[in-house]
Order: structure tokens, then sequence, then C-alpha cells
């Protein structure tokens, strides 16, 4: 029983994975085509990475509610049979098991709520890694004028990667991950403890950093 | 309680799609998905700090939130519906074993949709609406009771505003977080 409930904790982890890697970069993908970060793009143009974005987080739930068909697995009894905690025999679920088959008890191989979590934000950092990665060649190919408008595969190899102006997120906007994480660095480097003095200049009166400079200074 | 559970059975398909709406794997990954993708959805970088704060924000509510679920569970144990209704209640969801006070997924749910409204007020709404079916339909599928969701959707905002009163607070540090954030290319 207790090999049958690990086995269970394996597959719900893996099958979880897959969906929230793909949901958190569509996600990704479609937050990035409004606010035009280039640098994160997967396709070379902004209404083809929005569509790709939603087709990406389709794919996760297809792949996670239907798999069950064709996957054997303890499908969850618990909440398609009869309401007991228990789960069926090992194998794969029909069409109308399918709704309930993924609510598994944690102490039956579900997964439990911190593992939610633990395993969404490992998700989103790889999709990001992901996306900055595919995002830098996809730049070095298909350099920022051309990708979002005119015939990107013609312009593409002649063009250089442009400098990126500002910092962070900003920056990818018209260069990729490799190009600004540089930049980024330098302007920390010349211009990050003077912001972050101004910063704390403008605090209002009553912020606890303000309180602890004002003791600090009496 | 009883009056909202009694309609399981009356539409085979609206059970289905409450089942699947009602999971531990459905709502709270979509919910998570919209703090992810704020994060990169400003147009400009003033836009974008304020949706980073709302990430934040939200992130840090959560963890408020659980932690008074977990204090609040160790204290007092309320037995789950369908452990004291019994045959009355039609259960169309697996049988939790951990306490039904304060309902710990509506905590986290109530938590990023207040937080995501404090810096979004339209998005904010719209969580909040989703909240509230989430909220509804863990009624409808026999795991709560509506004074458990009330109570969790309490809890979720509160950690939300005590996480901004808190970030208010302790102006600039977000803020300068943010900063060097930016500074190693992901903010």
């Amino acid at each position: 029983m207790s090999d049958q409930i690990e086995s269970a904790a394996a597959l719900m982890v893996r099958d979880y994975l897959i969906l929230a890697f793909l949901v958190s970069l569509g996600a990704l993908q479609i937050s990035v085509s409004i606010s035009g970060i280039r640098g994160l793009w997967l396709l070379p143009r902004r209404n083809l990475t929005r569509a790709f974005g939603i087709l990406l987080i389709i794919l996760g739930l297809g792949y996670y509610l239907l798999c069950p068909l064709w996957i054997e697995g303890p499908w969850s009894a618990g909440s398609v049979i009869d309401g007991t905690s228990e789960n069926r025999a090992w194998g794969t679920a029909s069409v109308d098991e399918i709704s309930g088959a993924r609510n598994l008890n944690d102490i039956h191989g579900g997964m439990a709520g911190t593992a939610y979590a633990v395993f969404f934000v490992l998700s989103a950092v790889l999709a990001t890694f992901f996306a900055a990665a595919i995002g830098t060649i996809n730049n070095r190919l298909f350099p920022s004028p051309s990708r979002s408008e005119g015939d990107a595969w013609s312009e593409a190899i002649t063009q250089r990667v442009p400098e990126p102006t500002g910092d962070g997120l900003d920056a990818l906007k018209n260069t990729d991950t490799l190009t600004t994480l540089k930049s980024s660095l330098r302007n920390l480097r010349d211009t990050g403890a003077n912001d972050i003095r101004n910063q704390l200049q403008s605090a209002h009166r009553w912020s606890i950093p303000s309180l602890i400079g004002r003791m600090w200074r009496n | 309680m009883l009056w909202i559970n009694g309609f399981v059975g009356t539409s085979p398909t609206f059970d289905h799609i409450a089942r699947i709406l009602a999971s531990d794997y459905l709502m709270p990954l979509a919910f998570s998905a919209v703090i992810f993708a704020i994060w990169f959805v400003g147009r400009d970088l003033a836009d974008r700090r304020r949706y980073q704060r709302g990430t934040l924000l939200s992130a840090i509510a959560i963890g408020i939130a659980n932690l008074v679920v977990d204090i609040i569970d160790s204290a007092y144990d309320r037995q789950r519906p369908f452990d004291e209704l019994g045959d009355s209640l039609q259960l169309i969801f697996y049988r939790s074993t951990d306490p039904s006070f304060p309902a710990n997924p509506m905590a986290v749910v109530f938590a990023i949709a207040m937080g995501v409204w404090i810096v979004d007020r339209r998005i904010g709404w719209v969580l909040m609406a989703a909240a509230a079916i989430y909220s509804v339909i863990r009624v409808y599928v026999g795991t709560f009771y509506p004074t458990d969701v009330i109570g969790g959707a309490v809890i979720g905002i509160l950690a939300a505003l005590i996480t901004w009163f808190i970030f208010e607070l302790l102006k600039p540090v977000p803020e300068i977080f943010l900063r060097i954030l930016r500074g190693i290319g992901v903010a």
C-alpha cells in the first residue's frame, strides 16, 4: 500500500510540474506580449507570442485533466464514487471519472498545499529561464525592428543585437537577457547606491527606515 | 450549507465542472499564474514597479495567511461537514483530514486577490469574483461549511491589508529590493 502511495505521489508531482511549467510559460508569454518585453518572447511576433501563450495554457490543462484516460494511476475514487477517502485500484480512468480523477487526498499520494506552492515557484522560475534562453537565441536571429512587424526572416541574419536602453526587464524590450544582464549589473554598480539613497531620502517621516535614520543621527 | 449542497446530482455536468473547479490544483494555480504574470506586465518602469509590488505583496500575504490558518488549526479542530452531517450531505470530493475552519484555500486565493486589488482594481475584482466562486463551489461539493470559507476569506483579505500596511511602514525597503532585482535583470 505504501509503495502505491509513493508511486501515486511521484505521478502527481511529475504531472503537476508539467502543468505548472506550461501554465507559467503561457502566462509569461501573454504578459510579455502585452508589455512588449521582446527578450522573453518565444516567437518573433507579438500576436503569435500571445496566441502561443494561450495555447500553452490550454495544452497544460488538457494534458493534466485528460492523461488519466491513458496513464495508469490511483485516480481518485473518492470524488467520483462514494465520497470515501480511499483510492481505487491502480488503472486508467474512464471519461466519466475524469473530473474527479486528480482529486487525490495527500494521505493517499496526492499533493499537500505547500507542495503545490513549492512546485509552482520552481516551474515559474524554470519557465522564466527557458523563455530567457529561447528569447536570447530568438533575439539574435530576429533583432528587434523586425520582430514585431515586417519580414523577420529576410532581415534577421544581417542585423546586430542592439545595445540595451535602461536596465532590468525594461532593457529586454529591445535586446536579450545576456546583453541586458551586463548593462543591468553595470547600472546597478554605477547608479544603484545613489538610487537607494534617493529612495531613503524620499521616504515619509513615519516610515521605519526614516525613524531609524533620525534616531541614528540624533 | 445543506441548501447549497442539496443541488448536487441535479445536473451531472455541473457536478463534473464543480469537481474540477473545487480541485486543489486549478484555482490556486490560476491565481499563482496571475501574480507571476503581473510581475512582467507593466508597460513602463513605474507601471511595472507597481505591479511587482503587487506580486511581492500577494506572496507575503499568502505566507501570513497560512501562518494564521495553522495557528487557528492547532487551537481549534472543527470537524468537516461530511463528518458531522453524515448521510444528509452529498460529498463529491475527497475526504479532507485537516480541520475545516478556517478554509486554507480561501485564505490563499483571497490573499492573492486582495494583494492584486491593491495595485490594480480591475484585475483585483476579477480575482475576487473567481475566489468567491471557488468558495461557493467548495461548499457545494461538501468539503467546507460556509463559515469556513468566510473565515478563510477574511483571513486572506486581512493578511493582504496587513502586508500592505507593513510595506507602507517599511517604505522604501520594497522599492530598494525591487531596484536590486532590476540590477540583476529580473525586475
